[in-house]
């Protein structure tokens, strides 16, 4: 952790890939220590509030895990939230909410691998959006964006960060996002 | 789409293509030269020179393949062959383009 | 919390999906649309069928107007050598009804290794006993019709089962044979058993999707196609062939055994009727006790807090089991509508959770404020 800013909130399907292995006491991901990781008995029990709560409360990003699409033990938790993240169905996440700094991921149980593969090259990506507006700072322009210096690692995360770029959206709090 | 998506689908539908080319053929019965064909269709066939094409496959598909030279029915059990072939080069070309759509990450649409 | 997937036919399982998932990915994975498969084959025999149905003539011989012998076995002949691909409707038809045998057995094992199919899914887990027994029943009435040779010696050691059953054994012989012995009505019989026991898998199937929202009953087309070209070219490589006609007065002594629905004329044949019975039943009562096997804490429902909820039913639209109701609000409050959870169907996943806006449905055993918190305290140390 010391070694970066960014703190990610993992919010995961207890059944989706298996991170018993990979978790330090403090609920850190062993590899990753800037990710934590929540456990939920389904994906589909994630309120869009939850992510908000994280982000409010200092998370500078938050994976959303379930198990692979169509394959939820609980038949349709993980479309349920996918469906809520994307704005199809309500209840949704508030605009106030940085998109750029949610992913979430479908992985089986043995996917374990992935998901840390994912969650490193996340955490690299948020360190090259501009820096998060705490609620307030409407008006903070997004810091200049990084050039195409980035390390091998953060390569696949170069496309959504140009998108950044054009849309700065933090700010303007108004209500439900649909 | 990825090169390998396009070849992919590229066989698909030529194989598909192809199997309904025979489909027809068995159902007539599976004529190898040109008089057994009807009416406009055999002309065709000697332009063309397909009689040894049909011929060869005729021999590997009834004989080799289906083994079925014997029944009465074999015709129809090679249009079966054919389409249930048809069927899976199809399927698979579907897959091939239906498969991105899979996700194992979501990237949210930004607002 | 509890350890999961520790079994290793689970972890088998989970394995053999994820390489699939690498090949097809989970939106053609076969695994993920293990129910949707032998329903999909219910189509395609229900198809097939009607167009047997069409020239089928359900009799042993014709004794009014014996210019010519029609009976089911000159019928089913007529179908497979006269009709264009009549054989290939017959062929079909056949392989579907193994093929819907061999899903089943593929949805039964998927569901019991992923541990899917006891508590809030008891009612699913019997109604499957039962329909499976019905779809074994129905196949096997489907050998009897063709009337060869092999559907004599299936009647006849049919009726000496029953036989062997004792009080109800008669009356069943009865039933089965529309008659003391085998008569022209005795085919209209099973004609009769085959069809409408067919239609009775309708509502059996009613019953094993009414706990389920938005049931998974359709595979993707591509899949589809997949299963009937495979039956296409099954029925081409193995061509379906009836026997002899069935003589009455002789007695066949073998038959060539279909693996996916007569295995129990084998069970016959080299045991006891008795014996025979008893595995039957005891089988049947052991398939249906599974599911209470497993020791495991009983599942603790959501709870609706009253004074928050505001009756909006998105929790009742998303509950993928039909575990709440919305029921009028009681007299005095603000809303017209209130959330109620029906215990013995909820499965406690929380889906209902995210989908409620107003924090008024919680899981007793994890809060949502603990969650709040714990995320606060993961971020904040």
């Amino acid at each position: 952790m010391a070694d970066s800013k960014q703190k990610v909130v993992t919010l995961i399907c207890e059944r989706s890939c298996d991170l018993d292995a990979s978790l330090d006491a403090t609920g850190h991901l062993k590899e990753v220590s800037e990710v934590s990781v929540v456990k939920f008995p389904c994906s589909g029990m994630i309120q869009p509030l939850m992510i908000e709560a994280a982000m409010k409360s200092g998370a500078t990003g938050v994976i959303v895990t379930g198990c692979q699409i169509g394959d939820c033990y609980f038949r349709e938790g993980n479309r349920m939230i996918r469906e809520r993240l994307i704005g199809d169905r309500p209840p949704g996440l508030k605009k106030t909410v940085d998109r750029k700094r949610v992913i979430a991921l479908w992985l089986s149980r043995p996917q374990t691998g992935r998901f840390i593969s994912e969650a490193k090259s996340f955490v690299a990506q948020l360190a090259q959006l501009p820096a998060p507006a705490p609620a307030l700072a409407p008006a903070t322009a997004p810091a200049a964006a990084k050039p195409a210096a980035a390390s091998a690692k953060t390569a696949e995360a170069k496309k959504p960060e140009k998108k950044s770029e054009s849309t700065p959206e933090s700010g303007g709090a108004n209500g439900e996002g649909k | 789409m990825k090169p390998i998506t396009i070849i992919l689908v590229g066989i698909a539908v030529l194989t598909c293509l192809g199997c309904t080319f025979f489909m027809p053929w068995a159902e007539l019965g599976l004529p190898t030269t040109a008089q057994d064909f009807p009416g406009p269709l055999k002309g065709l066939v000697t332009s063309l020179g397909l009689g040894g094409l049909f011929e060869s496959v005729r021999q590997q598909v009834v004989n080799g393949i289906l083994k079925v030279e014997h029944d009465p029915n074999f015709n129809f059990y090679v249009y079966s062959f054919f389409m249930g072939i048809a069927m899976i080069a199809a399927a698979i070309g579907i897959c091939v383009v239906g498969r991105e759509d899979a996700e194992e990450k979501t990237v949210l649409p930004s607002k | 919390m509890q350890k999961l997937y520790t079994d290793p036919l689970t972890k088998g399982m989970l394995l053999l999906e994820d390489w699939t998932n690498k090949i097809a990915t989970s939106k053609y994975n076969p695994f993920y649309y293990h129910g949707a498969l032998p329903q999909f084959f219910l189509w395609v025999l229900f198809l097939t069928g009607l167009l047997l149905f069409a020239y089928y003539i359900p009799t042993i011989d014709n004794a009014y107007a014996s210019e010519k012998l029609i009976n089911a076995w000159t019928s089913v002949d007529y179908i497979t050598n006269t009709i264009p691909f009549g054989a290939v409707f017959r062929g079909m038809h056949r392989y579907a009804g193994d093929a819907m045998v061999l899903t089943i057995v593929l949805h039964v094992l998927r569901v019991w290794f992923t541990d899917r199919y006891r508590q809030y899914r008891i009612v699913q887990w019997l109604s499957g006993v039962v329909l499976l027994l019905m779809v074994l029943f129905i196949g096997q009435t489907g050998y009897y019709l063709v009337w060869d040779d092999r559907s004599l010696i299936l009647t006849r050691m049919t009726v000496s089962a029953f036989d062997a059953l004792p009080l109800i054994g008669g009356p069943l012989k009865t039933w089965f044979l529309n008659g003391e012995e085998i008569t022209n009505l005795t085919l209209s019989n099973f004609l009769f058993i085959h069809i409408g026991l067919s239609f009775g898998l309708l509502f059996g199937l009613w019953i094993h999707y009414v706990r389920m929202q938005r049931p998974v009953i359709t595979p993707p087309p591509a899949i589809n196609y997949i299963l009937v070209a495979i039956l296409l070219m099954v029925v081409a490589w193995m061509p379906i062939a009836s026997g002899n006609m069935a003589q009455l007065t002789q007695q066949p002594t073998s038959f060539e055994i279909d693996w996916f629905f007569l295995w129990p004329y084998w069970m016959m044949a080299n045991m006891p009727l008795g014996a025979y019975w008893l595995v039957l039943i005891v089988g049947t009562v052991l398939l249906c006790l599974i599911p209470y096997t497993a020791k495991t804490p009983p599942v603790e429902a959501a709870e609706v807090v009253l004074n928050k909820c505001t009756g909006c039913s998105l929790c009742s639209k998303d509950c993928p089991y039909n575990a709440i109701e919305m029921v009028p609000a009681p007299a005095g409050s603000r809303f017209k509508l209130l959330a109620t959870v029906k215990e013995f169907r909820c499965s406690g996943c929380g889906v209902c959770v995210g989908a409620c806006a107003f924090d008024a449905i919680d899981l007793p055993n994890l809060l949502d404020t603990d969650v709040t918190s714990q995320i606060k305290a993961l971020v904040q140390n």
